[in-house]
Parts: C-alpha cells; structure tokens; sequence
C-alpha cells in the first residue's frame, strides 16, 4: 500500500512545482485570449471612409436646393487630399488612405489620408506581406463611381497599424 | 515489493495533486471569465467600440438619420462622447476616472457640428443610485438644421 517516506515526498516536490507552472501558464494563456482586445480596424476602415462617398460634406455632387447627396457620383473638384482630411478629421494619426481614380487603367488622381504617413507606412506594409511582420495592415477596395460622368474606379487603400 | 509500493503512492498522489489543482485552475479560470464577460474590461472595451463606429456610421448619412443604442440594463456603465478629441469613453465611474475609463476614436468631420447632451447626467434626480440598475440609450442622430449638417448624440434614460 501507500506508505510515503521522506525521500518520497522529496521526489513529489520537483513534480508538483513543474505541474503548477504549467498549470499557471496554460491559465494565463487562456485568460489572456478572453481578455484580449477586440480589433475592429478592418470594419473602422471601411465604415469611416464610407462617408467620402455618400456624406454631402463628402465627394459626391450635392444639389443644396433639394439637400440631396447624389452618391457615388464624384465631383472631381471635391476629390482632393484637402476635402479628405476635412472629412476624416482624427485627433492622432490612426490610418492613413490613399484613394486613386484609375479611369481605363490610367491614374487620373490620387487623394490622400495622412499622405506623408501613408507613404512611411506603405513601405512596412508590403513588408510585413513578405515576411509575416505584423507592422502595418492594409484594407484594400474597389468601387465603381461615376467621376465627372464617365466611369471610374476608385482604388482605396487603408493602412492602420495593427 | 515495500519499494514498489512507495513508488506506486508516489505516483498516486502526485496525480490527485494534479487533479486538486487542475479543478482550481478550471474554476479560475471559470470566475475569471464570468467576470470579465459580466461587467468589466470586456465590455466596456465593446461598448466604446461599437458606439464609435456606429457614430462613424452616422457621420456618412447623406441625408437626415437617428440610431438609437440600448445598453444592457444588468451594466451599469456611463458613457461620454468628446466631440472635440472625437473619443468615445466608456466607465463605471460617473467622473470618467482614467483607471476606470475605456475610450475609442472616431473621425470627426470638419463642416459637422458635433453636439453632446448628457440627459441622464442632468437628471440629477434623488433617486441616482437606483436609476443607474434601469436601461440606458445612447441616440446618435444626424440632422440639417439650417441645411447644416450637425452630429447629434444624446445619452438618457429609458422613459
């Protein structure tokens, strides 16, 4: 039967202590995916620079008038890098944007978000593509708008770092 | 056969040592949880996210909107939107203590006015304690007045 002499429970010491830290760690590591922060950036992109598009503060053409916004019918005197960080106005830098109206696979215009950011951060997020960095994420979307009446896409790009 | 018998008791309680604390490990990690998705950090964390980004979503309306935010009466959180900085702050402390406070941006737009009433803080009725345990709204609307857009956000109690 059981019978623990002294040497015994010396050799249960090691054994207990090394169950505890793991038992400690595995806790922890679980804790600290419950606890974790919840990252919204890719839904904070995409939801902010909607109103570019469809606000009448925005790109879009507006007739004051009728107070009406025709969304997705871009004034090409609004697309500018000025109108688009009146829109999107942050406090701190926390991304920076690049929209570029491509018409028939030529750049009529660029418009930036925080251009001098964006073109630092550009760098760290191709980058983190090659080699699994974690640096700077990228939203990337096209949309389809009409730019002074003709069509065109509108190239978005978001970085934020993660 | 004495030897072998103290190698076995060893082993035995060493397992039942393991299970002790695994079980309190698990039940930790059980509280640990409940208390986090209950009333603290987590929510909060939520709360002020998903109010700025329902408040960006509001900033795109190209016309004339209103979006009403229920919070969940067991949380008796308060909640401040600081149009200025464009942050949403979300605390258990009515003083907005940083300790307590959990914040997250939104844009602002520079040709919308932003307004923010604090009904419920305005109230100041005798019954404070108790008003905290009913629901609050927190109503984000975007209105034209003058044909000027303007970001409106109201946070009441449920009449």
């Amino acid at each position: 039967m059981v019978s623990l002499s002294f040497k015994a429970i010396m050799w249960l010491v090691p054994d207990a202590l090394f169950l505890i830290v793991v038992l400690v760690a595995n806790t922890g590591i679980i804790i600290a995916f419950i606890v974790t922060t919840v990252d919204v950036s890719e839904a904070e992109a995409n939801i902010a620079l909607e109103r570019l598009y469809f606000s009448p503060t925005g790109f879009s053409e507006r007739d004051d008038d009728l107070q009406r916004v025709y969304s997705g019918k871009i004034d090409s005197a609004n697309f500018d890098t000025t109108k688009t960080e009146d829109v999107l106005n942050y406090k701190n830098t926390v991304m920076s944007a690049r929209l570029r109206a491509i018409e028939e696979e030529t750049v009529k215009k660029d418009a930036y978000l925080k251009k001098k950011k964006y073109d630092t951060w550009a760098v760290f997020a191709v980058i983190s593509d090659d080699v699994g960095g974690r640096g700077i994420e990228h939203y990337p979307v096209l949309k389809q708008v009409s730019y002074d009446n003709k069509p065109v896409k509108i190239e978005q790009v978001v970085l934020m770092p993660r | 056969m004495n030897k072998k018998g103290e190698v076995i008791g060893r082993e035995t309680l060493l397992a039942v040592f393991g299970v002790l604390i695994a079980v309190g490990a698990v039940l930790g990690m059980a509280m640990s949880a409940k208390d986090a998705l209950d009333k603290e950090a987590l929510f909060k964390n939520y709360l002020a996210r998903d109010l700025a980004l329902a408040i960006d979503a509001l900033y795109a309306a190209p016309g004339e909107a209103t979006y009403i935010y229920s919070l969940m009466a067991k949380h008796t959180f308060f909640v401040s939107v600081d149009g200025a900085n464009g942050l949403v702050k979300v605390s258990e402390d009515s003083g907005f203590a940083d300790k307590d406070t959990f914040s997250y941006r939104f844009a602002t737009d520079k040709n919308v006015n932003f307004i923010f009433e604090d009904k419920y803080k305005d109230e100041k009725l005798p019954e404070f304690e108790n008003l905290v345990k009913v629901p609050m709204k927190v109503q984000v609307m975007k209105r034209y007045p003058g044909g000027k857009p303007e970001i409106n956000v109201v946070y009441f109690r449920f009449p």
